[in-house]
Order: C-alpha cells, then structure tokens, then sequence
C-alpha cells in the first residue's frame, strides 16, 4: 500500500542544510495499522508529508496504492490526495467558519460528490465518530477532542484506503486522546489502513506496529511481538 | 454545499471589510449608471425639442447662433434681433412653406419668471398638432397658456380660473394685463410651459418693436435644404442653421463634458478595483492555512482558483446590483421631484431609466472584479500546501 526506497529531504533552514530524512526505506501493508514514534524534529511529520503528497522527496522512491509518485504531474497528485488519501492534522484544523457538517463537506464539494449524496454521507460519518448531535455547532462551539472527531469524519468522507494523522492527539488530555485512538482502530478494523505519527510511546505501544525514527532513519520497526529489523 | 455556499462563508466572515469593498463599487456603478442615463435622457430630450420645433430651418441675426438658440430653448433674451422685414425675404425665398416669426422674453408672474413668445398665426402652420381651448391671440394684450402653466397660474393666482380672466404681470419694470384667450392642450413638449401672444404683443412688451429673434422656416422639399439655407443667408444679417446642425453641435459640447466625466468614472472604478485586490489579498494571507488544509482534503489549483474569483466577482456584483438600483430608483423619483419644484423647466425628463446605463454599470464594475481578483486568486492557487498549513 505505502512503499519507500532511499527516501531522503533536504531542507535549507538559511545557510543549514537540515537532512530530515536520510535514505529511509519502508514497507506497509494494506490495512496495517502503524504507530510512527519518535522526538519531534525526528522526521516523523516530513514523511508523513511525503507519503500524503503534500511534499516531494529530495530523492528516492515513493509509491502510493501501487503507484510511483515522485514523478506525478500536479493533476494525478491532486486525484490520489482526494481519492487515496486522507488526513488528519494535529492543531484540529477546521475551517472555523463552517459547521461540523459543512468541514466534512469539503473534501466531497472538490471531488464533484453530488450535494444530496455528499450531505447523506456527512451525517453518517459525523454519527459514525459520534457528533450525530453536532451537525450544525461550529469549531467555536466544541471541545477539542470532538474538533478532533470532526477532522476524523472529515478525512473519511471520500473513503480513502490510507488514513494519515500527524499527532492527532498531541492537544488533547489522555483520555481523549484515548477515545481518538479507539476511533482510529475502528476505522482501521473496517479496512482502512492507518499511520498515526505520534510521540505519545504509551499510545503508540497499544498497536500492532510501532515504527520508531530519529535523525531521519529508521531506528526499529516493531510488529506485535517480532522485531523486524 | 456549492461554490455559491463556500463564497458566501468568506464574504461574511469579514462584514464590515466586505461591505467597505462593496460601498466602493456601488459608488462607481451608481455614478456610471446616472451618467450614462442622463445623457440618453438629455439626448433624447435635445432631439423631441428640436422635432417639436416643428421647424427645419431657424433663421436669426448673425452672431452665434446656437447661442441664440439655446437661450430659444431655454427661454430669455436673445443677444441680437433681426428686422421684421426678412420675414417677408425668407418667405419668397424658393422651398419655404412657410416662415414664422418669433420674438422671444420672459415675464413675472407669481415671484416667477415665465418664458413669453410671440407668434403670429403661421406658427400654428408648423405646429398642426395644437390643439386649443378657446382661440389662438388675435389682439393686443392676448395670450395663449401652454397646459402646465394654465395649471400653474389657476392653482396659485386669484385672478384667474377661466378663460377671458386676465393676468397682472411685470416685465422689466412695467405692469402689463394680459388677457387669456386659449389654452393649449397639454403636447409634451416645453410648449406647455410657454405663454404665447401676438407677435405685436411680445414686441411692444419687450422693447423690441419692427424686430423678431428667430425665424422657423419649414421647406417642401427636404432635400433642397443646404440650397435654401445659402438662399437665405443671402439676406443681409441672416443666419440660418437646421435643427440637425443645432442638435449635433449641442451634442458635441455635451460630449466633450462627458468624456471628462467618463474619465474620472473609470478612475473611481480602478480605486474600486484596487479596494476589491486588496480585500481579496488579505483574505488569501489570513486563510492562508485553510487553503492549505483544502489542498490536502482535494483541492485542485484551479478550485482554489475559482473560489477567490468567485468571491471577488461577488463583492463586485454586488456592489454593480447596488449601484444600478439605487441609480434607476433615484432617476426615476428625481424626474417626479423636479418636475414638482420647477415649474417653467424644458420639458426634458433630466434622466430616465436606460437599459444601456444598466448594462454598463453591471458589466463594467463586473469586468473590474474579475480583473482584481485575478492575482489574489492566482496566489492562492499557487500555495504550496505543505507551506499554507505550516503558516501560523
């Protein structure tokens, strides 16, 4: 499903070149669920960045539901972000001025989903994740760990076969972030396949794969019980 | 939820912003709208006037014609006169039907001045579309009231309500009867805010005895009007003009105001304009990390695009539908406003409602929407998503 080879980003921070992934290979499988663990300034965001699409590698190779992506015209980046793939932020990103609904909403307004159809799927996801009572509240109106919920439905609307969540915890209190957590297996037990960037180890422990980065590299990749490397 | 939706959500969240950008496009477009109305208006009334002339020829002393004209027009005293006898020359002259002299003036009547005009019964030969209650002045001291100012002088003066009263008037410092024999039905044109009266009459009145301003010519053959204007002005003095000349000149000289006017128009509608790019740049620079998140859920550069467009072009609607309302509304209700206040007025209706000015105070404000929202649109289609969302 998600396939890297020699990945590797540059950045140039001024004068410094800041390697934030150097040469990172790996390898998951459809309807894993994986924990990327590590400090922050790790790596861990950038390559969730590249694996959404939302950045280009400096080298390497990196291929999304079997297709090569590092030579994808803007077009094709566009139609695998909004079909393949979906996203989950860490500052609960919503647009404030619109309601629940209309957030889930988006994404379907710019894949062309009929208006009927779309409105039909944000109320069951917005149920789905919960907030069936929330439909017309704006981001104002709700705590964080329900915004939280709200992006969830939101990455769900156009059905996506990777989830992908950059801290969607790292604001929230324990117990919620739990509840966020147990949202996400959810999901992933009904086909998804989910990477969830994290620092929080604890969370990260409770899933099947936890794959631990820093400076860039891949420092273990644990699958329940077995390491791999 | 539709574009429109999306649009509306960014226009209301900044009301006060939005509604500055669109108050800037209203007053270009309202402005360009009355312009644009009241030179129609003013155009199409030139031209009634001048065919209710029923003349094709006017002759006048030499000098500036359409000086004399305008003060024709617009009722006064002309600058120079001609003899009574070139109306006798005129009317021999090949191709006229007929020659009607004309002296023009003005009385007080009722702390008001009223335009006074003296005819002799050939007016009536280019005006077969009179149509008088009573009869047309015969006498010393008769007078013929164009409908409004009938109207006028019933409701205001206490000396007279029927035909045969007569009227105490002031013409410079003399006191002058003059006894109201007809009524003109009302014709639309500014003779219904004129007094008629013997030829003699309006002579001895106005100190202007064996003269006349202005003669009417009408020709039988159309076509052989430049050969009699030359025959015309074969008369020592005379000058003569058709209406159509009168027209285009009088058109000129509007003209040339109005492309001052236009001018500074297009410069109110830049600052507009200018008001809408800004409004729209600084909505990109403030949503800047949810144009981000929309590029991560799917957006496409080109639905990024079109959003800011759209919300541009909305203000500038907006604004344009504005505009054109108030415009058409306050042209209407001003034509009724002043035709209640000013009773010895052309009868030019100032403006009037025009599909034209309509059209173009729409279209233009809408152009410039389009035009101003083109570079924030293109920044926000051009965010690199990662980066927008990264923006704090």
């Amino acid at each position: 499903m998600i396939y890297t080879e020699n990945l590797s980003k540059t950045f140039r921070r001024g004068r410094e070149e800041v390697h934030a992934l150097v040469d990172l290979s790996l390898k998951i499988e459809a309807g894993e669920f994986v924990a990327v663990l590590g400090p922050s300034g790790s790596g861990k965001s950038t390559l969730l960045n590249l694996i959404g699409l939302l950045d280009r590698p400096t080298s390497g190779r990196i291929s999304i539901a079997g297709k090569p992506c590092e030579k994808l015209g803007t077009r094709e980046t566009v139609i695998l972000r909004r079909n393949i793939i979906g996203f989950v932020f860490q500052q609960f990103l919503l647009v404030p001025t619109m309601t629940a609904l209309e957030n889930v909403l988006l994404p379907m307004y710019f894949a062309g989903v009929p208006a009927p159809q779309a409105r039909k799927r944000a109320v069951e996801l917005l149920h789905r994740v919960g907030l069936g009572n929330r439909l017309s509240h704006l981001p104002s109106q709700m705590s964080g760990g329900e915004i939280q919920r709200v992006a969830v439905a939101r990455a769900l609307a156009n059905n996506p076969s990777i989830l992908l969540a950059d801290e969607p915890t790292g604001n929230l209190d324990s117990y919620t972030a739990q509840e966020v957590f147990n949202l996400l297996r959810e999901i992933n037990q009904a086909g998804t396949t989910v990477v969830v960037v994290t620092h929080n180890a604890e969370l990260a422990a409770s899933l099947p794969r936890v794959i631990t980065i820093r400076d860039g590299k891949v420092i273990t990749d644990v699958k329940k019980g077995t390491p791999v490397a | 939820m539709n574009l429109f939706t999306i649009v509306l959500n960014g226009i209301q969240r900044r009301k006060i912003r939005s509604a500055l950008s669109v108050l800037g496009i209203t007053v270009a477009s309202l402005a360009l709208f009355s312009l644009i109305a009241l030179k129609e208006g003013y155009e199409e009334s030139m031209r009634s006037e001048l065919e209710n002339m029923g003349a094709q020829i006017i002759a006048v002393a030499k000098g500036c014609p359409y000086e004399a004209i305008a003060i024709i027009m617009t009722g006064g005293q002309a600058p120079s006169t001609l003899p009574e006898d070139v109306v006798d020359q005129i009317q021999k002259t090949a191709n006229v039907v007929s020659a009607s002299p004309t002296v023009y003036g003005a009385y007080k009547y009722l702390d008001l001045s009223h335009p006074l005009i003296g005819i002799t019964p050939e007016e009536r030969k280019l005006k077969p579309w009179w149509k008088i209650r009573g009869r047309f002045p015969e006498n010393f001291g008769e007078i013929l009231l164009g409908s409004v100012e009938a109207k006028a002088f019933a409701d205001k003066s206490n000396e007279f309500r029927n035909l045969g009263d007569s009227i105490t008037v002031t013409i410079g410092n003399k006191k002058a009867s003059l006894k109201v024999v007809g009524i003109l039905e009302p014709t639309g044109s500014k003779d219904d805010y004129s007094t008629f009266t013997t030829l003699q009459t309006a002579q001895e009145l106005l100190n202007l005895r064996g003269r006349v301003v202005a003669v009417n010519v009408r020709v039988k053959d159309i076509s052989r009007v430049p050969a009699t204007i030359e025959a015309i002005e074969a008369i020592p003095d005379v000058q003569a003009v058709t209406v159509a000349q009168v027209l285009g000149t009088i058109q000129n000289l509007v003209q040339a105001g109005q492309n001052m006017l236009f001018l500074v128009l297009v410069v109110a509608l830049v600052i507009g304009g200018l008001g809408t790019t800004n409004t729209m740049l600084m909505a990109v620079f403030e949503r800047t990390r949810e144009i981000g998140l929309m590029k991560a859920v799917g957006a496409s550069r080109l639905q990024i695009f079109m959003l800011f467009l759209a919300e541009g072009l909305a203000l500038c609607l907006l604004g344009a539908l504005f505009g054109t309302s108030i415009g058409s509304v306050t042209t209407l209700m001003g034509n009724v406003i002043l035709k209640q206040f000013i009773t010895v007025m052309p009868t030019w209706s100032v403006s009037q409602f025009s599909w034209n000015a309509a059209a173009v105070s729409v279209l233009f404000p809408v152009g410039v929407g389009v035009v101003s929202s083109l570079y924030p649109a293109l920044r926000a289609a051009a965010l690199n998503p990662m980066e927008a969302l990264r923006n704090e």
